[in-house]
């Protein structure tokens, strides 16, 4: 089934599904959440998506968050947003011009508002080793010094 | 209140030495709550090495294919190439300016890249993003003052105008 496509206009918001990784420890979305894929950043449409709905179809919804930007906050970044319906989502519209500007990055993780934060991972480490890493690279960098 | 001290894990020669001659010197916490004490006037380059392995140890990279193809996993050699521009800032900056840029976060992007962040929502941002290809790196910061600077760097240049900027705010 395809959907036509239509114009977003600005007063619109589009969903972006985060992984967890990509959440700071104050629950917002870093920049790295924003890159492109593919030939866009891929978001849901306010018009035929919610953020729940946006949500189920992330790849584990439980583990992921949703965060929405304006579309003319976007567009003022110089970024332009396209609707890029596909045959089992009519939401779905790309993102285009991120590039890898860090500025960009930057202005659209603080441009997000936060709908949902999925929980945190737990990141298991070897504290012992980690001290003494720390303590070799401490050491190799006095001998530098 | 004086940190309470542990005994290190079979410490380095060097380290011991290190160690032996600092007892009096201000305490660097390392990985695990572990205290070690070395020469003053490089003990805070020495913690912030030591929160840069904090700092780097600390972050869930992604497993496998758990996020979908569209987040991608920063190669384990980019990991390390971030974390030693970051160790190689901080201990230049304290060469020259007598004072090391803190630590950065280190922040997976989804496209498969590495951003280090300074100051995430302080009054002084600073942005760099590491690519696995290519001997340069992109960066963006703004201060609260309005000012801005933004440009590209190379990874084994000279770096030292963005360890400035980034100190502005520590002093």
């Amino acid at each position: 089934m395809s959907f036509p496509v239509e114009s977003i206009p600005d007063d619109d918001e589009l969903y972006r599904r985060v992984p967890p990784n990509r959440f700071n420890s104050a629950g917002r979305p870093i920049p790295g959440a924003f890159t492109e894929f593919r030939g866009g950043m891929s978001t849901d449409w306010s018009k035929y998506a919610t953020p729940a709905q946006s949500l189920a179809g992330s790849r584990d919804p439980k583990n992921f968050g949703i965060v929405s930007l304006d579309v003319g906050a976007v567009r003022a970044l110089s970024l332009s947003v396209a609707h890029t319906p596909r045959p089992f989502n009519q939401a779905h519209a790309d993102v285009t011009g991120i590039g890898d500007d860090p500025e960009i990055r930057l202005a659209l993780s603080k441009a997000a508002t936060v709908h949902v934060t999925p929980p945190r991972r737990s990141v298991l480490r070897n504290v012992e080793g980690l001290a003494n890493q720390a303590l070799d690279e401490i050491k190799k960098t006095l001998d530098d010094f | 209140m004086q940190p309470q001290l542990h005994p290190l894990p079979e410490p380095l020669p060097q380290a011991r030495k290190i160690l032996a001659r600092s007892q009096n010197e201000p305490a660097v916490t390392v990985g695990g709550g572990r205290v070690v004490r070395i020469d003053r006037s490089l003990s805070r380059l020495a913690q912030v090495i030591a929160d840069i392995e904090r700092s780097f140890g600390a972050v869930d990279w992604g497993d496998g294919d758990d996020y979908g193809p569209e987040f991608l996993i920063p190669p384990q050699a980019l990991r390390m190439r971030a974390r030693d521009f970051a160790v190689r800032l901080a201990r230049d900056s304290a060469h020259l300016y007598g004072h090391p840029i803190a630590a950065p976060e280190f922040e997976p992007a989804s496209d498969g890249t590495i951003d280090l962040h300074w100051g995430s929502g302080g009054p002084l941002e600073l942005l760099m993003g590491i690519r696995s290809s290519g001997d340069v790196a992109s960066f963006f910061g703004t201060s609260v003052d309005g000012t801005s600077i933004k440009g590209v760097v190379r990874l084994d240049g000279d770096c030292l105008h963005l360890a400035a900027w980034l100190l502005q705010g520590s002093r």
